[in-house]
């Protein structure tokens, strides 16, 4: 029967270099979609929990959704799913761009890399023929220039994944990125590719990719391109001001982290960090899109002196990360570092965040200035770009910041100032003022992550429904419904801002169209739960525990300053009971064996 | 009374925000006295097509709370309140 799956794997392993390919397992691809859910269900088969990050036998799995590549909207995407040296738990980490459909071109559903090379190597795969190359020439190489190099070296049709410095040098929040500014971003998984001496992937392809009922398929796609469209979100307003549209929405509504969550959530000067602001100060060149979609949210943007550049972004959270949490209203030097984020391959996340961290570290007396090697005081923009390349090379201060937040407070004795969950830092949303993205954060089985779940939405904008930021009952329940349905959009290939406009039952009819296997609505949440417990149950064989599920100190206990929520912390303790219940999982965060049975999941 | 507006409502205004000495009883008065000021667009913006409650397509926060967790379009207002209007906006 046809589908929208090519029914084949890459498998290359590096050490000994051989390459094979396999079929896909129907049975997984029906239970776990794709993406995020087949990639997580075959590392736990094939690696399991007692493989260290950086380790040779630490594989990564790339792996597309099954819409990825067909004519549906908005879901061009796929994802690497490994174990990531940040949080130590399962990462994965979500790209856009080209590359996921170019796979499919190609004739693969994913991509399994095994092993370490004894030198740097890239793999160029040309549908059918695949090499393994030496990548001596690059390995050191900025991801512009690597990207230009391998077009040139094998085609210009050719897409390009790989990491820059950041991942070689092992820093701890490395990303992967395609067509130069896509990345899969989180969690480190540009270290674990830089471990293995692998700088690069580059595909290209020819093949077709079906769907199991052209009719049927044509029909659902039609009907998703149109919700998607007359919606305001996606039809309007991601294309018109990006993500960085955020920014005021969420000072205004006091839910604004600054400098490093310390101050309360709303800055006077917000605006002048915003996507209305950067058109009207002509950073914004203009959109772009991903392969498939109908929203293009994407930013090309240039800046202008001192801090002149050119390049795509930045996403809310990295704009908020180097603007507001480091304390920084200067536009241009907040895409400049995105830039250089972009460039040498580091998550333009846990960055800024990284760095904010340190500024208070700074401020407070526990850095010494000598150690600092410049004025590392909060708003001082000077200091990103360079602050951005000492990560990327481990240089000076660098070296430090390389390893997180977490590890860098630790090490000048104050953990209590990383503000991070498991490791991983928490972008742009105060838990003082959502509650809900509080148990989104505490629950979120890569750390500290605003797409597991994305509890914004209904707190602060309102989609689907308007729920107040400040209390906390029924978020559990809302909290589990987001998190189950994102693992499902991710398994399947779908961009998450499609959410803002397809439910459930829409994302199923375009799936069972696509597949061939029949999803209802509730299916398909069924899956997204699967995933999730996976996840979960992967994290507790690695020893997590329901201690791991929490939030810094500072949230926790410090009430927040002034504003609307002035005297409110994160009441972590009133949702969280309820979220295991609700989850299945016994009091200490472990899945019953009910529910394992109920979603045929095994112990790992 | 300090009002500010953003993104695509800046293109109805013409301004990023106006300060506001006229007496407002609620927020229905506010907006009613505000579509005289800045003309249909803005109006159809923030009211829904009956004119008795807001579009559904509109956020407006009064001192960082959404009105839809005060007294929605019959929130009362005070001389010193700040009142925020954003279309229904989104991203992450």
């Amino acid at each position: 029967m046809s589908s929208c799956y090519q029914g084949k794997l890459l498998r290359v392993n590096l050490t000994n270099g051989t390459i094979s390919t396999e079929s896909l397992n129907q049975e997984y691809a029906r239970e776990y979609i794709g993406g995020r859910g087949l990639g997580t269900k075959m590392y736990c088969e094939e690696v399991g929990p007692n493989v260290a990050p950086l380790d040779p036998a630490n594989n990564m799995y790339y792996l597309t959704g099954p819409l990825t590549g067909t004519g549906s909207p908005s879901s061009g995407r796929f994802m690497v799913i490994t174990r990531g040296p940040l949080t130590n738990t399962i990462a994965s980490s979500n790209s856009g761009g080209e590359f996921g459909a170019e796979m499919k071109f190609a004739g693969y559903d994913g991509f399994v890399i095994e092993g370490k090379s004894e030198k740097p190597v890239y793999l160029w795969i040309d549908n059918d023929k695949v090499e393994i190359k030496d990548a001596s020439h690059i390995w050191g190489k900025e991801v512009p220039d690597t990207t230009d190099l391998l077009r040139t070296e094998t085609s210009e049709r050719a897409k390009i994944s790989c990491i820059g410095p950041a991942g070689e040098n092992l820093c701890k929040f490395a990303c992967i990125l395609n067509e130069m500014n896509r990345a899969a971003g989180r969690s480190g998984v540009g270290a674990v590719m830089g471990s293995k001496n692998l700088k690069a992937i580059a595909v290209k392809g020819n093949k077709p990719v079906y769907v199991a009922n052209r009719d049927r398929f044509a029909t659902a796609i039609t009907e998703a391109t149109k919700a998607l469209k007359d919606n305001p979100v996606t039809g309007a307003g991601l294309k018109a001001y990006g993500t960085q549209i955020l920014i005021n929405i969420l000072d205004q509504s006091n839910g604004l982290p600054v400098r490093n969550f310390r101050d309360s959530g709303t800055i006077e000067w917000a605006d002048k960090t915003s996507g209305e602001y950067m058109i009207e100060h002509k950073n914004l060149v203009r959109n772009k899109g991903c392969f498939s979609c109908v929203i293009g949210c994407g930013r090309v943007t240039r800046t202008f002196k001192p801090y002149a550049g050119f390049g795509e972004g930045p996403e809310y959270e990295a704009g908020w990360g180097f603007g507001a949490d480091c304390g920084i209203s200067d536009i241009d030097a907040i895409c400049q570092a995105n830039f250089r984020c972009n460039e040498l391959g580091i998550d333009a996340i846990s960055m800024p965040t990284t760095i904010a961290c340190a500024m208070e570290l700074y401020e407070s007396g526990y850095m010494p200035k000598e150690d600092a090697g410049c004025d590392l005081s909060f708003g001082n923009a000077a200091i990103l770009k360079e602050l951005v390349e000492k990560t990327a090379y481990r240089e000076g201060i660098g070296n430090l910041l390389a390893e997180g937040s977490y590890r860098l407070a630790e090490h000048y004795g104050h953990a209590e100032l990383s503000m991070s969950v498991k490791k991983q830092e928490m972008p742009a949303y105060e838990p003082r003022t959502l509650q809900g993205i509080g148990l989104e954060y505490a629950t979120s089985n890569r750390g500290g992550c605003h797409v597991r779940g994305y509890m914004t939405s209904p707190e602060i904008l309102g989609i689907p429904m308007k729920l107040d930021p400040a209390v906390t009952e029924g978020k559990a329940a809302v909290c589990k419904i987001f998190q189950d349905l994102t693992s499902a959009v991710d398994a399947a290939g779908f961009c998450l801002f499609t959410t803002f406009a397809l439910d459930a039952d829409i994302i199923a009819k375009v799936l069972s169209a696509g597949t061939g296997f029949e999803y209802t609505g509730e299916e398909l949440m069924k899956c997204g739960e699967r995933i999730w417990n996976l996840e979960r149950v992967f994290n507790n064989a690695c020893g997590f525990t329901g201690a791991d599920d929490t939030l810094p100190p500072r949230i926790l206990n410090e009430p927040q300053k002034n504003g609307a929520y002035k005297g409110s912390v994160n009441r972590l303790h009133e949702m969280l009971p309820e979220y295991y219940q609700l989850r299945g999982w016994n009091p200490s965060g472990v899945p019953t064996a009910e529910k394992m049975q109920d979603l045929n999941l095994k112990q790992l | 009374m300090e009002i500010k507006y953003f993104a695509y409502i800046r293109d109805y205004t013409g301004e990023k925000r106006t300060s506001w000495n006229e007496s407002v009883d609620d927020l229905a008065d506010l907006l009613r006295q505000l579509s005289k000021k800045y003309g249909n667009k803005f109006r159809d913006a923030v009211f829904d097509e009956e004119q008795t409650d807001l579009n559904s397509e509109i956020i407006i926060l009064v001192n960082g709370r959404h009105v839809q967790h005060l007294n929605g379009i019959h929130t009362k207002l005070a001389a010193n309140d700040l009142v925020a209007i954003f279309p229904v906006v989104a991203g992450g």
